[in-house]
């Protein structure tokens, strides 16, 4: 298996140490940014949007940089920036949907156990300037850091995750996209020898996923190489990944073998094996039920009960302003 | 010969209780019960099916005394099933369970079939069966329904991939086709 070099690797107690360091930066920054009464950046149940029929998205939000906002109930305990526990390692790495091994979603990791990613290139291709073929040692040299994020299945369940990995612009800044690129399409390793699963004649297969330029170049968009400051397991969709936080984890495509920019809207395996139910933006939104389900809640994993579900999974302020004036209910 | 629908019906329990004990306790033990006690209730409805076909297949008589047990540990699992939906999955939340149970046709459909078992479980008894008379078996004709009731909502959950309901669906039309096969046709007694 291909290691990230031990300098990458950080040791689980400097972990837990980095982590109570952050803690006090944005402790600090969050006391200069009350001080200087900026808008409180509330996530209510029903998010921020107009209630119209059309379902629109809010116009005030910015789309920059995610709010990283201490938990301060227990100072050493991990949190996400809305207060929720990390969802527990065992858990992270052992409860996956990855068709590719199997359906099981607590057999995946045994599945996957003797995927070996050694050697692992990247192709980047498409309408950029500079398209080229990234060595896994090359994407893991890039600038990365620890994110905690929330992960919401459209099945109904969620976690919180702490990835670790480099957001996406870094790497698409280095191909220059051209001015005609308008969409980023994503594709999975295809080798049904080595992905049993991909004998399965039920999906179109490799996996295939993309993303508008816009919501690839935004920060919150991760390529994530790691998680609990480990290499990223096979199960978890070693040795890299995306993790889109505010939609439905189908979107976060898993092994990635190649990335393309494009002026035609990708068409995922899930949106081919269920055009009216799994579409090209999947927005983690509680007013827009799938045909068949609510997605008004969702089991948090090693919690009992459900939760609401919140707008755009509780980045509501991050990404809204991507979405102005379109209507949700119709672009799913 | 009494016992063999008693064990029957224990085996998903124990095969539940087994796993659970072998790989520990689930990351989701919501979803995986929920799926567990449906799947023994499906099953369980099923064997009920297949009693009258299985007797005029050539089945000894004694068979017959098989249906009673049967549907009624399916009735329990249905109970179960709907216990860890409403109990544990919803913590008894009436108003996120009310915002679904009425508009999403799985839970309709499921919610239907567990009510019409209601009356066949309290009206299985001997006792009921010679009140209620030519009733009775008007009566117990709506396990058909509950029946078609139950595949719908198993296709209808379902994410994608509907190969086994539909596997189900084929195996419920078939028992139903068997019972009005013409004598005739079926192999000499």
């Amino acid at each position: 298996m291909q290691k990230i070099p031990a300098s990458e690797i950080t040791p689980e107690h400097l972990f837990w140490q980095r982590r109570r360091f952050v803690k006090q930066l944005t402790l600090g920054g969050a006391a200069m940014m009350t001080a200087c009464a900026a808008p409180e950046a509330t996530v209510s149940e029903s998010g921020t949007e107009t209630a119209a029929p059309t379902d629109t998205a809010s116009a005030d939000a910015p789309a920059d940089a995610p709010t990283v906002v201490a938990a301060t109930s227990v100072p050493d305990e991990p949190r996400d920036e809305l207060g929720g526990a990390l969802t527990s390692y065992a858990a992270v790495t052992g409860y996956n949907n990855y068709y590719e091994f199997t359906t099981d979603k607590e057999a995946v990791a045994a599945a996957a156990s003797s995927f070996v990613v050694q050697p692992w290139s990247v192709v980047v291709d498409g309408m950029v300037q500079k398209p080229g073929q990234f060595a896994l040692e090359d994407l893991l040299a890039i600038e990365s850091e620890e994110r905690i994020y929330r992960l919401r299945c459209v099945e109904g369940w969620s976690m919180v995750i702490p990835w670790y990995g480099f957001p996406l612009h870094r790497l698409l800044n280095k191909v220059e996209p051209t001015a005609d690129a308008k969409y980023v399409r994503f594709e999975t390793l295809y080798d049904p020898v080595r992905m049993p699963g991909q004998n399965e004649p039920w999906y179109e297969w490799p996996y295939v996923e993309g993303l508008r330029l816009d919501e690839a170049m935004h920060d919150l968009t991760l390529i994530a190489t790691g998680v609990y400051g480990k290499e990223l397991p096979n199960q978890n969709g070693a040795p890299l990944r995306l993790a889109v936080p505010w939609k439905y984890g189908f979107k976060s495509i898993k092994a990635i073998v190649r990335i393309t920019l494009t002026d035609e809207q990708p068409t995922s395996l899930w949106m081919a094996a269920s055009p009216t139910e799994y579409g090209f933006y999947a927005n983690v939104n509680p007013r827009v039920d799938h045909p068949r389900w609510s997605q008004a809640d969702e089991r948090r994993i090693g919690e009992d009960g459900r939760r609401r579900t919140l707008m755009f999974n509780g980045y509501n302020d991050e990404v809204a302003s991507l979405y102005t004036g379109m209507d949700l209910r119709k672009f799913y | 010969m009494w016992l063999i629908p008693h064990v029957a019906a224990w085996i998903p329990a124990l095969w539940l209780g087994w796993d659970v004990w072998q790989s520990g306790w689930p990351f989701d033990p919501v979803a995986d019960f929920t799926a567990a006690s449906g799947d023994a209730a499906l099953k369980l409805l099923l064997a009920t099916l297949a009693i009258t076909p299985v007797l005029r297949f050539g089945a000894p008589k004694w068979v017959a005394g098989w249906r009673r047990p049967l549907g009624v540990y399916a009735f329990v699992y249905v109970c179960g099933h709907v216990w860890v939906y409403a109990g544990l999955d919803y913590a008894w939340d009436w108003q996120l369970m009310s915002a679904n149970l009425f508009s999403k046709r799985y839970l309709i459909a499921g919610s239907l079939a567990a009510l019409l078992l209601v009356p066949l479980a309290m009206t299985s008894t001997k006792g009921w069966q010679q009140r209620l008379r030519r009733s009775w078996k008007w009566l117990h004709r709506l396990v058909y329904v509950a029946a078609v009731l139950v595949i719908l909502h198993y296709i209808w959950l379902v994410k994608s991939d509907t190969r086994v309901p539909y596997i189900y669906g084929a195996i419920v039309v078939g028992l139903l086709v068997l019972r009005f096969i013409p004598t005739r046709w079926l192999p000499h007694r």
